[in-house]
């Protein structure tokens, strides 16, 4: 235990995947769900960037992962906040079960 | 045990706690600032690996955009100062039974696999070597990816101008 | 300056704010009422509650800022290797911000960056 291996980071990025899993699972409010997508698309990263570091440490393909995972996260969370939006203006409302005439 | 396993082992409990804090509170903005601590606490892990650029775009883009944007949306949608209900007991327990299941499943599969660390190559991140392997036409190089980015972004762009915007004519 | 200073620094910044607080806790006699903890408004009594809800034309100038913050951290890479890369990297980063351009200029058409 007085190293810090790629295996100390894959607990701490599976963890936090699963937290963000519980937020998904039990939260029903729109703008929550999508943070709990945020820690999620988090987790995945650091997984990227500890591959890249402990196991192929002359490349630099997880870094470039990273950079474009998070490029698409903010265009990901720019769309959703707009829908979201547009759903509080028709619904008055942004809980999931509100809106459910998609789901037919 | 020496110094900077204490300190790998400080930002893993921030971040964690932090995480936990933000998917179970009630109240929607403290929500958003926990998520805000977490997001900040990887930033620091990144730091910790050494890879300083990550951790600048992650302070830059994830800090001082995603989250200001979504606590704008917080401001638009919803009387923030109120307590969301309370989750169904029923969902919450079998959520967490699902997670903690998950979580033991992976912690297993992770422990067994045993990775073959490479110890011999330094792990350096250049700005200059991004930029030379992002800008190269040749093999192993990411300048594809850069320009499709930006139409991506561009699209990102226009459809939320126009989703955002579409009941403002009407009003007008 | 290695990584047990650090542990130091750290722990040295968490008891200098805890100390500060926890000194003018104990020594301040404060007298507590509804009128000391209003928000400062000109001298004007603040109407109405801190969490009504904003327009949404602050949204459109946050997404603005969000996309071209991403472009920036792609500028970054791409402006510290120009010199040496040279014709190449000029005509990519030129299509980039032409493309990213043409956002921009849809949003000034939509009057997405008016005030409203």
């Amino acid at each position: 235990m007085s190293e810090i291996t790629v295996t100390h980071i894959l607990f701490v990025s599976t963890a936090l995947f699963f937290t963000g899993m519980y937020g998904l699972f039990t939260r029903r409010n729109m703008i929550t769900m999508l943070m709990s997508v945020e820690l999620i698309l988090n987790s995945v990263n650091i997984n990227f960037v500890a591959f890249n570091k402990y196991l192929y440490p002359g490349k630099l393909d997880g870094v470039f992962f990273t950079i474009f995972v998070i490029t698409i996260a903010a265009a990901e969370a720019a769309v959703a906040i707009a829908i979201i939006i547009n759903l509080y203006r028709s619904h008055h409302s942004i809980d999931v079960e509100d809106a459910s005439e998609l789901k037919y | 045990m020496n110094a900077s396993v204490i300190i790998f082992y400080i930002i893993a409990a921030f971040i964690l706690g932090a995480g936990i804090l933000a998917v179970t509170t009630r109240k929607i903005f403290r929500s958003a600032i926990w998520l805000l601590f977490s997001l900040i606490g990887i930033a620091s892990l990144y730091f910790w690996m050494q890879v300083e650029f990550v951790a600048a775009v992650q302070i830059v883009v994830y800090v001082g955009g995603i989250v200001v944007l979504i606590i704008f949306s917080i401001f638009l949608t919803q009387k923030s100062g109120d307590e969301m209900p309370k989750p169904l007991k029923n969902r919450s327990i079998f959520s967490a039974l699902a997670v903690l299941f998950g979580f033991a499943f992976t912690f297993n599969l992770i422990k067994q696999y045993g990775f073959k660390q490479i110890e011999s190559t330094p792990f350096e991140v250049k700005v200059s070597d991004i930029g030379n392997q992002m800008l190269s036409t040749t093999e192993h190089g990411f300048v594809l990816p850069f320009e499709v980015v930006s139409i991506l972004l561009l699209a990102a762009m226009i459809g939320c101008i126009v989703i955002a915007m579409k009941v403002k004519h009407n009003e007008q | 300056m290695g990584a047990s200073s650090l542990i130091v620094l750290f722990f040295a910044a968490i008891a200098f704010s805890v100390g500060g607080i926890s000194i003018a806790k104990i020594f301040v006699k404060g007298v507590k009422n509804p009128q000391k903890g209003q928000a400062y408004e000109c001298g004007i009594p603040a109407t109405g509650s801190p969490w009504h809800q904003f327009n949404v034309g602050y949204y459109l100038f946050a997404l603005i800022f969000l996309i071209f913050d991403v472009e920036l951290v792609f500028m970054y890479p791409w402006a510290v290797v120009v010199k040496q890369t040279g014709l190449t990297a000029l005509i990519e980063i030129l299509i980039f911000i032409f493309i990213l351009f043409m956002g921009f200029l849809y949003a000034h058409k939509k009057g997405a960056l008016k005030w409203m």
